[in-house]
């Protein structure tokens, strides 16, 4: 019995497997074949893509091509228009500036004549009170000279009286010096040793008479 | 040596004098304390033999010439009289540039009786004027 039901188990398992293989393979060949096909529609798919892209790209191409001529036609007249108002823009400006430096240089010279003006007078000013102090220390110059001068006439007067008061001294010493000396040579040779003996005696008494002893 | 005594005082006239005393004296005194019993009395005499001396005031003397004893004895004389008798000694120096006279000091003064003084008191203003004149009409 059990053998039988292990055959009838393994029949069925074996049924099972072969159905299972012919579903695998059914299954396997059709997916097979969707692929291909896929794959077929694909490449078919493909093909037109890229003949639509070309066509596409050369449509394109000629568009962008005419825009940019456009383009280029519009920026050149935009660039001229552009350039006029540019330039139209400047002169007005410029003629702005030229008013402006116009005006600003007239406010300048103006401000300037003032400052000259003011300048001018403020020189004079000075020019006059430095006259004024240039006079002054002339005259204090001329005060200081004169005293100057002065104090150098008294110098010189004073310097004047002690070299005659010195030259006078020393003549009289050289005097004296001559007449001592003369009347020494003369004198003492004249004097005989009495005279001179004499002489002492008398002095002596004379100077002894008048003083006692010496003061 | 001679024999000292306060009499032997009198004949020391000048400083030169003085000094030769001195030295006899100092010679004296030395000799007395080698004798006897008169010794005390002889030393004492000679001691103010030599204190007499030296207090004996110095009257200098400039003179133009050198002086003899004999010249300066009446010198001595003379002042004498004039002192009323002190004692003193006098100092010759000899200066030919006083001409003739005498200079005399004593402690300090001096009196001048030369015939230099005399010649320096001489008035020479006038003929110094006139000199004076004479160079600056030149």
């Amino acid at each position: 019995m059990e053998l039988n039901s292990l055959l009838i188990y393994e029949a069925f398992i074996l049924a099972i497997g072969i159905s299972a293989v012919v579903a695998f393979s059914m299954f396997y060949f059709r997916l097979l074949k969707g692929y291909n096909q896929l794959r077929l529609d694909r490449e078919h798919l493909k093909k037109e893509l890229d003949e639509y892209s070309n066509l596409l790209g050369a449509t394109s191409r000629e568009h962008i091509k005419k825009l940019v001529d456009q383009s280029s036609a519009l920026s050149v007249e935009l660039k001229d228009e552009i350039a006029k108002l540019l330039t139209a823009q400047a002169q007005k400006e410029s003629g702005a500036y030229e008013h402006v430096i116009a005006e600003v240089g007239k406010e300048l010279r103006e401000e300037s004549k003032e400052q000259v003006a003011e300048f001018a007078a403020s020189l004079k000013a000075e020019v006059e009170s430095s006259e004024e102090d240039i006079r002054g220390k002339i005259a204090k110059l001329y005060e200081d000279a004169r005293v100057e001068v002065e104090k150098l006439r008294e110098d010189a007067k004073a310097e004047m009286t002690t070299q005659r008061t010195q030259v006078k001294k020393e003549l009289e010493e050289h005097i004296y010096a001559i007449i001592s000396e003369v009347v020494s040579q003369t004198t003492g040779k004249l004097l005989s040793k009495e005279d001179h003996e004499g002489i002492v005696l008398e002095e002596l008494h004379d100077a002894f008479a008048r003083h006692g002893q010496a003061e | 040596m001679p024999s000292l005594d306060m009499a032997k005082l009198s004949s020391v006239l000048t400083t030169q004098d003085r000094q030769e005393m001195l030295g006899h004296i100092t010679e004296a005194q030395a000799s007395v304390f080698s004798v006897g019993s008169q010794s005390t009395d002889k030393a004492k005499e000679l001691e103010e033999m030599r204190t007499t001396l030296l207090a004996l005031p110095v009257i200098r003397l400039t003179l133009a010439f050198e002086p003899k004893r004999v010249f300066i004895e009446k010198i001595v004389q003379t002042i004498t009289a004039e002192r009323e008798g002190s004692s003193f000694v006098v100092d010759v120096e000899i200066d030919p540039e006083v001409i003739a006279g005498v200079m005399i000091s004593e402690r300090g003064a001096v009196i001048d009786k030369t015939l230099k003084k005399k010649l320096l008191t001489v008035d020479l203003q006038p003929i110094i004027n006139v000199h004076l004149q004479t160079l600056h009409s030149l």
